[in-house]
């Protein structure tokens, strides 16, 4: 996505066998929110979604997105192949009425592969904006620990009172303290949950979306601070006998 | 908008087997204003040759574990990047998974240093380091016609350099706008400006065609000294085009 975003919620749609037209959940998390950019998570990036379900197998393709324009009624279609894979990135500008738009499987061939599979989506909602380089940023390092279904991050002294623009997931070998840190084969099954103050401001995002190098552009936040003893990571794995490591940077101004 | 560059030193790292600290107090940059600092590797794919010392540029991803982090302090005594992933800034031959990032500061590059933890079986790394930094305000050039011209070449040895003024000849004292290359475009251009030097760049730079790529800033180009530097096996014909201010 592009611009300065300044949250963002993973929606799931479970497709059932005969049905073809699902209206999108109601979020109040989303009210008033100016909808920047719309993530489509296939299967191979993201096999299940946060909630542990098997994310539909089949190509993009077969899907549309009917979204509903909460000031002026309007209703848009958005092929979903287009939001996977268009370079130049598709241009949302929307405040949506989530109640009045919808996902359609425009081809419900072979119903046995893709019933009770779920299309994860990501609505990222914030401001447009030439993506800002900021003089007098500073990068600092965050390693992350996971060893159970849900971890808090444990944040150094030195995030404290910093203003984040911009938060890295990368995959060294090891970490700058000596810890093998987990490769990129292995980040498909945890997500990222933000915090501010006194919200959620992210909420259930795929790992693969903070590797900012491999996206082809990479996004910045636009919030006044993270708490990030209230943030955390799930991981879907079942084995947490032995502990992974995460490795960010975090780009402060 | 493509990443300007107005000046870029080339420095080649080597990085040993084990966890060292290699100081970057060679670099000669105190008094510039520096804009960003990259990483270049190879792939396995597309394997170049150094435009310096002529050694393999590894391939970082092929290493396996490996770890190099950078560590920055500016003039004003300020460790501004720690421990920065090379994920971040390392440019592969034939990829955009890199992040474009702005520095904007002096650095005390006696004081900035490379944290690196290589396997001990694995080997040597050898490394390009790209420091682009700024000494002029840019040329504008807004509503100005640009001219294109692009000549084809195709290397016969590993090992081969390609002065400009041979095949761009009518481009002397012409204001040069542009630098664009196609895809087998497996070497360096090492540019002489009249207040510019860009020296070593990968041509892979101007290949990248997303919101992350590189281009030049308009300048005049001493064509005699300038060359294209061919560094890898590749046999493939590529192209350069030049685009300038008729």
């Amino acid at each position: 996505m592009t611009g300065l975003v300044s949250g963002a919620i993973g929606v799931e749609i479970t497709l059932q066998r005969g049905q073809t037209s699902y209206r999108l959940p109601a979020m109040s998390a989303f009210e008033g929110k100016q909808i920047i950019s719309v993530s489509y998570c296939n299967a191979n990036n993201v096999p299940r979604t946060s909630s542990g379900k098997t994310v539909f197998p089949l190509s993009s393709d077969r899907l549309e997105l009917c979204l509903s324009d909460i000031h002026s009624g309007m209703k848009r279609k958005y092929s979903v192949a287009d939001i996977e894979n268009r370079l130049d990135q598709l241009p949302f500008n929307q405040t949506i009425d989530f109640r009045n738009s919808e996902l359609v499987l425009i081809n419900p061939d072979n119903p046995d592969i893709w019933h009770d599979t779920t299309v994860y989506l990501i609505f990222w909602y914030g401001i447009n904006a030439d993506n800002s380089q900021f003089s007098k940023s500073i990068i600092l390092p965050l390693e992350v620990t996971i060893n159970s279904p849900k971890i808090f991050f444990q944040p150094p002294l030195s995030l404290q009172n910093t203003h984040p623009v911009q938060l890295m997931l990368t995959f060294p070998g090891f970490t700058p303290s000596g810890r093998k840190a987990i490769d990129r084969s292995s980040v498909s099954d945890k997500f990222i949950t933000l915090a501010g103050k006194d919200k959620m401001l992210f909420s259930q995002i795929p790992a693969y979306y903070f590797c900012q190098s491999h996206l082809k552009t990479p996004w910045f936040l636009d919030l006044p601070s993270i708490d990030f003893e209230k943030s955390s990571i799930i991981s879907l794995k079942d084995d947490f006998s032995e502990a992974e490591v995460l490795f960010f940077n975090l780009m402060c101004v | 908008m493509p990443h300007e560059l107005q000046n870029i030193a080339c420095f080649e790292i080597t990085v040993p087997t084990g966890t060292n600290i290699i100081s970057l107090g060679h670099v000669n940059l105190n008094d510039r204003l520096i804009q960003s600092v990259y990483l270049f590797s190879s792939t396995e794919d597309v394997m170049l040759f150094s435009p310096v010392s002529g050694k393999q540029v590894s391939a970082l991803a092929e290493t396996g574990p490996c770890a190099i982090y950078l560590n920055l302090t500016d003039s004003d005594n300020e460790q501004f990047v720690r421990d920065y992933s090379s994920g971040n800034f390392t440019i592969y031959s034939e990829m955009d998974h890199f992040v474009s990032w702005r520095i904007n500061r002096k650095i005390d590059w006696k004081q900035s240093f490379l944290k690196t933890i290589i396997p001990d079986k694995a080997s040597t790394l050898n490394l390009l380091m790209y420091i682009a930094f700024e000494n002029v305000a840019s040329m504008v050039l807004s509503g100005n016609v640009v001219a294109e011209k692009t000549v084809n070449l195709t290397p016969d040895n590993d090992i081969q350099d390609f002065y400009l003024d041979t095949f761009f000849p009518e481009l002397t004292d012409k204001t040069i706008t542009g630098i664009n290359v196609s895809n087998q475009c497996n070497g360096y251009f090492d540019l002489h400006g009249q207040n510019n030097r860009l020296e070593n760049v990968p041509a892979h730079f101007f290949a990248i065609k997303s919101s992350k790529g590189f281009q030049i800033a308009p300048m005049k180009i001493d064509l005699k000294k300038t060359c294209y530097l061919h560094r890898s096996f590749s046999r493939e014909s590529f192209s350069i085009t030049l685009s300038y201010l008729p």
